[in-house]
């Protein structure tokens, strides 16, 4: 009984003693120091400073200094990291059914996406959570589209053309052959050097990207026609969450969501930017008459049914397609 | 009589104003502010001194040697007393860190821009040229004796670009500043007792391979910059930890570097001591702010 009773004692004293240790939350992110993504970072680090009363420090660790993302993935998992911003890429190393919203010409704009995330956020964030994950706030990184050497602007343009597919993505670059065209495995670090040496024409890539690292330089025509989104979320170990006061949880996410929908907002207006300097610099942008524009929904949609039932489940796909369909009956 | 006053008058100046340039371009006159041992004394004197050399160009801004001097100080200022002090502000003084680096920006850039008027006036039409074809061919007219002008110029586009990788419109303009500063180790490789090499050392240390980046070729610059400055120069351990040793999470060569940097004796290159100190502040600074960069094992997350 004695024994009882000191159990008891203790376990309400580290009821009532955890919350006055401070919290140490590490973060890394591929965004570069001083972007608009790494100051909505660090902004996020002091609200939630405030919010939780001084108890919960951020830490970033910015420009990729930690790691890729698959390195993010395994520091979070070992506890050397507790949470981290990730993109596409990340995120479907952590559920590579995520890819259903990447699969090209399925989403087709904004309002689409912003209606599926909407609708499917306890869906997306289930895919998450059972791998020990809490996602904090679903959002672009924007578009892909292709930038190639000769124009593209039907698929047959494409066909022409040597595509460049990232290295570690076996299924899609299965899925691009599948439907009869020319695509070669390459890291994102070959680009450039692909380009220069003929290995391949054209790549897909977001606007921001493809100024930053400046491939448009040898690959000068953008094809105007969103392929698809590259998604993004800042995701935090279920056991680190679990540890943050539950009266204040709801009030982090909310913020660093209202965070996150300013970013893609400014975002889309340094896309705006980057492509208009790089118009300045010989980027020529060929818009895609409807005509071409179905015949690209009919080629692409063959490339779906490669990577359904072997990356993306069919019910995740076919419940998606129905949501779609829905919005676009509206 | 009034004419010759006049004209007496004007050349005076105008040799005054020459004499003014030429002594501050000098290694002799320039050695009053880069030999100082107390940063906090040439952080308050520059800002008159750049803009009493603005008022100078003013009056002559066809002497280049104003413009690269006038330049030069801009760039210096931005990066000593601007953006290396912001780049070290807490986390919790992020907007304060962005409003100094937006304020660096500036500064490099309106000190390019002097040079670059420098460079056109010495070589007309060469800027232009280089725009349209970004290759040493372009500047081979370009003397050695002009080196100074060639890597200023491109510490200041640079020092912009690195305030903010994500600008487009200066990011454009690296190649375009990469092929100048190329010119300017095949002209003088010794160049501020491997100043070159140093600015190599960041560069190749901190891009993406993707850009062009390189362990392998940081690491040759950072040997060469030794070389150059017997072994004196702060800014390459510092620029080697910074990129290097942070990019592959090696926090022992990093505290190695950094530690090796704080032992170097400032006095004994007094031409460089106000840059030596500076960079000693900096490689303190980051030795106390080592979990910043790196995920250190007695410093996990979660409890503290």
């Amino acid at each position: 009984m004695r024994w009882l009773k000191i159990v008891v004692v203790l376990g309400v004293l580290l009821i009532f003693t955890s919350p006055l240790y401070p919290l140490t939350i590490k973060l890394g992110s591929p965004a570069p120091e001083g972007s608009i993504w790494d100051k909505a970072l660090r902004n996020m680090a002091v609200e939630w400073k405030k919010i939780s009363k001084g108890k919960i420090r951020v830490k970033i660790y910015p420009g990729g200094i930690v790691g890729t993302e698959n390195d993010m993935i395994r520091k979070i998992r070992i506890g050397q990291l507790q949470a981290g911003v990730f993109t596409s890429s990340g995120l479907s190393k952590i559920s590579p059914e995520i890819l259903a919203l990447s699969l090209p010409q399925f989403i087709k704009n904004d309002d689409e996406l912003k209606y599926i995330l909407k609708k499917r956020v306890s869906e997306l964030d289930q895919l998450y959570t059972k791998k020990g994950f809490k996602p904090l706030s679903w959002s672009t990184a924007g578009w892909l589209y292709f930038f190639s050497k000769k124009p593209v602007v039907y698929p047959g343009d494409l066909k022409q053309q040597t595509l460049a597919v990232s290295a570690s993505d076996t299924s899609t670059l299965q899925a691009w052959r599948e439907i009869g065209f020319i695509a070669v495995p390459l890291a994102l670090n070959n680009i450039m050097t692909g380009l220069q040496s003929g290995m391949v024409d054209v790549y897909f890539m977001t606007p921001l990207a493809s100024a930053t690292f400046q491939w448009f330089a040898l690959a000068k025509n953008m094809c105007n026609l969103k392929i698809a989104p590259v998604m993004g979320n800042l995701l935090i170990s279920q056991k680190t969450w679990k540890r943050v006061s539950e009266k204040i949880r709801p009030k982090l996410q909310k913020l660093t969501q209202r965070l996150m929908a300013e970013i893609e907002s400014q975002s889309k207006t340094l896309e705006e930017k980057a492509i208009s300097v790089m118009v300045d610099h010989g980027l020529t942008i060929h818009e895609v008459p409807a005509d071409a524009k179905d015949i690209w929904n009919r080629v692409v949609k063959k490339g779906h049914h490669a990577m359904i039932g072997e990356i993306v489940s069919k019910d995740l796909y076919l419940m998606l397609q129905a949501d779609l369909k829905e919005y676009r009956g509206r | 009589m009034v004419i010759s006053f006049v004209i007496t008058s004007c050349s005076f100046k105008k040799m005054a104003i020459e004499s003014v340039a030429d002594s501050l371009s000098t290694a002799g006159g320039s050695i009053v502010f880069t030999g100082e041992d107390d940063p906090q004394l040439v952080k308050d004197a520059l800002p008159v001194l750049m803009k009493s050399l603005e008022a100078l160009l003013d009056q002559t801004p066809n002497n280049p040697a104003l413009c690269l001097t006038t330049g030069q100080i801009f760039v210096m200022y931005a990066n000593a007393f601007v953006h290396t002090p912001a780049s070290m502000l807490s986390d919790d003084d992020f907007e304060l860190k962005d409003s100094q680096f937006r304020r660096a920006k500036k500064l490099y850039l309106r000190g390019y821009k002097y040079i670059l008027r420098g460079i056109e006036l010495k070589y007309p039409g060469m800027t232009s040229k280089l725009k349209k074809d970004a290759s040493l061919s372009v500047l081979s007219g370009v003397q050695q004796e002009d080196t100074a002008y060639l890597y200023w110029a491109v510490a200041g586009w640079m020092g912009a670009y690195s305030t903010n990788a994500l600008d487009f419109e200066v990011g454009v303009g690296v190649p375009i500043v990469l092929v100048m500063m190329n010119k300017a180790l095949e002209l003088n490789p010794a160049f501020g007792k491997g100043s070159i090499h140093s600015f190599y050392i960041s560069y190749y240390g901190s891009l993406p391979v993707a850009l062009g980046g390189g362990e392998e070729k940081a690491r040759y610059h950072f040997k060469k910059a030794l070389e150059y400055s017997n072994g004196l120069s702060v800014s390459a351990y510092v620029s080697l930890a910074a990129s290097v040793a942070v990019k592959k999470q090696d926090v022992d060569e990093y505290t190695e570097l950094l530690n090796k940097a704080l032992t170097i004796d400032v006095d004994q290159d007094p031409a460089n001591r106000l840059v030596n100190i500076i960079m000693q502040d900096k490689a303190k600074w980051l030795l106390d702010h080592k979990g910043d960069k790196f995920l250190l094992e007695n410093e996990k997350g979660e409890e503290e």
